[in-house]
């Protein structure tokens, strides 16, 4: 298996080579292009109660899985929103990662879906989070750019800016200020970080992004 | 006050790094993330004319008129993050107190405690009808950041210049402008060039290479339709 990411940070795609008897998993829809001798198998990961969690986190149900017959194979995957892609390379360790940042993985890696906090379901920002573990590669996308942060101590994040954190980072998810600013700062959420390790935040936010697109929708008319 | 701009053009991010007591002022929902060190205040900017106040930055929220800001201080030296909300760059400009800077309202994004903003700048206020954009003025010296929707560049002015109203970012007072139609009235309305301002005199203009409007209006109408 090689890999190579190409057209970062703005528009990354990320270009995996298999081998016979190599796979790699993806999220519906990833796929942008692909040698002819791939083979497709569609999944609803972890059986149809873990397809169903994957739903309620804001993923697809499905995820497909990629295989070259014959001889070696290309796929090239790419994320749905413009921006960068990066790779995890995990042994062992785990990382808690927003919803519709996971691409793509390989090897031996188990998606498991928690929820971001209580506080996250009045938001409307869907702050969700799964947890990725175990021994292989983990693709992961953001909107924008990524920049990584090294946490030694504590640091504030706008929730809707997360992608991933090292999962032994305990955090907190609150209102930034005091009352007034929460209500009229349009800051929303912000994760409270404490603790050691790594984290990548990106430079654009999705639902910050759909607020500002919304007062351009057509308005409904009262016969409706 | 340190101010460093990362991932440009495409999808800029600025840290500004604070120095103790130091304070940096943003709009609404800029912030990305900061140190622990920092507190949060929010107030409301007056948009042309009268007084602010939280009922009547409540009521510009309302008619899509607010404007609200965040002054972000620092009690140890940290620093803060700021993004704008779409695709675009960031643009670091120092004001020196020799000339003031107009700034359309959606592409401010930051500034330094120093500066003085001033929105009472009425001239091209209705310029953008049906949208909640403002011009505002900003006089003294400190640090302004800009934010621009696709790349931003700069023109140097001396003589005149025409620019389409959407893709103006900034300009410093020292220029002197129209709004006028483009060609007659089959141009103005069938040109897709709407009103366009003509700068006159010597000063600098930034404009940005993408129109926001035109973006919104763009994916406005495929997207399902919203209540009232």
């Amino acid at each position: 298996m090689k890999y190579e990411l190409t057209g970062k940070p703005d528009y990354a795609l990320a270009e995996v080579t298999l081998n016979q008897g190599e796979s790699i998993t993806a999220e519906a829809g990833a796929m942008v292009a692909m040698s002819a001798n791939m083979q497709i198998e569609t999944k609803a990961k972890g059986g149809l109660l873990g397809g169903l969690k994957r739903m309620v986190v804001g993923e697809s149900f499905f995820t497909n899985n990629f295989h070259p017959e014959g001889d070696a194979g290309t796929i090239k995957l790419a994320p749905r929103a413009p921006g960068d892609v990066e790779v995890l390379e995990l042994k062992g360790e785990s990382y808690m990662m927003q919803s519709g940042a996971y691409l793509a993985h390989v090897g031996d890696i188990e998606i498991d879906t928690k929820f971001g906090g209580f506080q996250s379901f009045f938001s409307g920002e869907g702050f969700f989070l799964i947890k990725v573990s175990g021994n292989g590669l983990v693709f992961f996308n953001s909107y924008g750019g990524l920049k990584k942060v090294s946490i030694n101590g504590s640091y504030i994040v706008d929730t809707t800016h997360i992608v991933a954190f090292d999962s032994t980072i305990s955090y907190n998810v609150e209102a930034v200020g005091g009352l007034k600013a929460t209500f009229f700062s349009g800051e929303g959420l912000v994760c409270r970080y404490t603790g050691q390790g790594d984290l990548w935040i990106q430079t654009r936010s999705g639902p910050q992004f759909a607020g500002w697109l919304n007062p351009f929708r057509p308005v409904k008319s009262s016969k409706d | 006050m340190k101010i460093e701009i990362q991932n440009r053009p495409a999808y800029a991010i600025a840290d500004v790094h604070l120095e103790l007591g130091e304070s940096v002022i943003s709009e609404g929902g800029a912030m990305v993330s900061m140190t622990t060190d920092i507190t949060v205040t929010t107030s409301t900017m007056s948009t042309g004319g009268g007084a602010g106040g939280l009922l009547k930055g409540l009521k510009r929220m309302l008619t899509g008129e607010s404007f609200f800001l965040n002054k972000f201080t620092s009690s140890t030296g940290g620093h803060v993050s700021f993004a704008p909300t779409l695709i675009g760059d960031v643009e670091h400009i120092t004001l020196d107190g020799t000339t003031n800077l107009v700034v359309q309202s959606s592409s401010f994004m930051a500034c330094s405690e120093g500066l003085s903003m001033d929105t009472q700048f009425g001239g091209m206020k209705s310029l953008f009808a049906g949208e909640s954009l403002f011009w505002i003025q900003f006089s003294g010296s400190g640090e302004l950041l800009l934010n621009s929707f696709g790349g931003i560049f700069c023109k140097e002015i001396d003589g005149s210049f025409i620019v389409d109203t959407g893709h103006i970012v900034a300009f410093e007072d020292t220029l002197e402008y129209k709004i006028k139609k483009v060609g007659g009235l089959k141009a103005t309305l069938l040109s897709g060039e709407g009103l366009v301002t003509e700068f006159y005199g010597k000063g600098r203009l930034f404009m940005q290479t993408h129109n926001a409007s035109a973006f919104g209006g763009l994916l406005g109408p495929k997207l399902p339709p919203r209540q009232r």
